[in-house]
């Protein structure tokens, strides 16, 4: 007995005298039946390998097509191409996620963030998260948190600045400058401190300051000079508009005494003025500088008051 | 050859796109199940069957082709699929393990997962049938062709097709001989 002729009757090839003849082999002996059997098995088991292709053969031909015009360059099948295209999209939307809960964290983060504002060499105007404006000389900075969620709005300063403060009951703005603490609750002021001292000028409103336990009121128009591990609080009316000069770039004298106005313009130009005779320090200026150079301001002085000004070694002296 | 045959190649020989169309697009399924059933990836399938048509379609000369298309797409389809397997030897393992481990998961009784085995068992052997075998298996059990439509498809006699399905039978049951005593054991108890 064949294989051949086996397999011809088990896929029902064989002629009807052919399967007489199988039959009766199989029928013969009992090894027969078991060779016959497992062809029947394999034949049988072989049929659950059978696949259907799920791929239609206009779109397979569409992309056939594109073969070609690529010059048969291997486009990645459209099962791959599709996978890919999920996988790109994920990895998208993850990194998505991810940029969106790093960002809503940092906000957080930033939220309650330590900010320091500090000018360098030149004069720098800051607008707070309420809304307030601060207006810092050179070399002078603040610190404060970010959205204020305190239930106070705490600035720290250091140096001069003039603070143009958002009015809010709820919320008292207090800054701490040399121990001393200023609270406000809408108003504009400009505080100034150098060394151990600390003047603060009330332009609008006004402020409530504490030092060592001594509270003071001071009003529109009124300046406090305070120096450090001092009770002393010497309140004084304010003579003229000089402290502003860095806000407004005028320097406004009102009966100013030249010392005084000596003591800004070193500070604004940073050069050094000397006053050679004593007798000119308290020489009263009433005048207004606006945006001027140095030399024009000197001049200026000079033509008025009749003092010589004289250059020597970086110094320039009034006498 | 078949005049109908003789008529589509000369028409492929003038690069008749709208007959290579017909003949890609009658062909395709069944090219593409017969990768499908060697490889076991219906996308790495395709890319096999699209690159033999591409090869086709880049023949300008038709001289060089001898016999019957069918019989020469199938056959390319055979080797470049076993080709492409050998390659992509530990993947595709791993792909069969993932795929039939996977069967057998879903399949509970103790009857299917053996029949699982002895499936992923036969999906080895035939991949080791020679091409001609192959191929006509293919066209007989899963196209479920008649030996006449088979040897009319690949331009051979019946008497081949005969021949070649006895011999392709024979070299199942030898190199599933082991696994078939303990398959007959198991279906006794």
């Amino acid at each position: 007995m064949t294989d051949e002729l086996l397999v011809k009757y088990l896929l029902g090839e064989a002629s009807v005298a052919e399967g007489k003849t199988v039959q009766q082999w199989i029928q013969e002996a009992e090894a027969n039946r078991t060779y016959y059997d497992q062809f029947k098995q394999i034949w049988d088991a072989s049929g659950e390998l059978v696949v259907k292709s799920a791929l239609d053969e206009n779109e397979a031909w569409k992309r056939f097509q594109h073969r070609v015009a690529n010059g048969g360059k291997v486009k990645p099948a459209p099962a791959k191409r599709y996978f890919l295209f999920t996988k790109i999209a994920a990895t998208l939307l993850l990194l998505v996620g991810i940029s969106v809960v790093l960002y809503i964290v940092a906000n957080l983060q930033s939220a309650n963030k330590t900010i320091i504002a500090q000018s360098g060499q030149q004069v720098l105007t800051d607008t707070l998260s309420d809304g307030s404006q601060v207006t810092l000389n050179r070399n002078s900075s603040i610190t404060y948190q970010n959205n204020f969620t305190d239930t106070i709005r705490a600035v720290a300063l250091k140096g001069e600045a003039f603070f143009k403060v958002t009015p809010n009951k709820k919320q008292p703005f207090v800054i701490t400058v040399n121990d001393i603490r200023v609270r406000v609750l809408g108003t504009s002021f400009n505080i100034r401190s150098e060394n151990n001292y600390t003047e603060i000028v009330v332009e609008t409103g006004m402020v409530q300051i504490t030092n060592r336990g001594k509270t003071t009121l001071l009003k529109a128009g009124e300046k406090l000079l305070l120096k450090a591990g001092s009770n002393s609080a010497e309140k004084e009316v304010v003579s003229d508009q000089l402290y502003n000069y860095y806000r407004t770039h005028q320097f406004v004298c009102d009966e100013t005494p030249l010392w005084k106005l000596v003591d800004v313009l070193n500070e604004a130009y940073d050069s050094n003025i000397r006053i050679g005779k004593n007798d000119l320090k308290n020489l009263a200026i009433t005048t207004t500088f606006n945006n001027e150079s140095l030399d024009k301001i000197l001049e200026i002085i000079h033509l008025t008051f009749d003092i010589t000004v004289s250059r020597k070694d970086g110094q320039i002296i009034l006498q | 050859m078949e005049p109908e045959q003789t008529a589509t190649l000369s028409l492929l020989a003038q690069r008749d796109e709208a007959a290579f169309e017909q003949i890609f697009k009658s062909h395709f399924k069944r090219l593409h199940c017969y990768a499908i059933t060697i490889l076991k990836d219906e996308a790495e399938a395709e890319e096999i069957v699209q690159q033999v048509f591409y090869k086709l379609w880049e023949r300008n000369q038709l001289q060089t082709f001898s016999g019957s298309l069918n019989a020469y797409l199938y056959r390319s389809v055979h080797n470049e699929s076993l080709n492409f397997l050998k390659h992509q030897q530990v993947r595709t393992n791993h792909q069969l393990h993932v795929a039939y481990s996977m069967k057998q998961q879903t399949d509970d009784s103790d009857k299917k997962v053996a029949s699982a085995e002895l499936e992923k068992h036969i999906h080895k052997a035939l991949n080791e049938l020679p091409e001609q075998c192959r191929t006509i298996f293919q066209l007989s059990r899963f196209d479920e062709l008649k030996y006449l439509e088979i040897a009319d498809k690949l331009g051979l006699s019946v008497k081949t097709v005969e021949n070649q399905m006895g011999k392709a039978l024979k070299l199942l049951r030898i190199k599933l001989a082991h696994f078939l005593k303990f398959l007959i054991l198991f279906f006794h108890i």
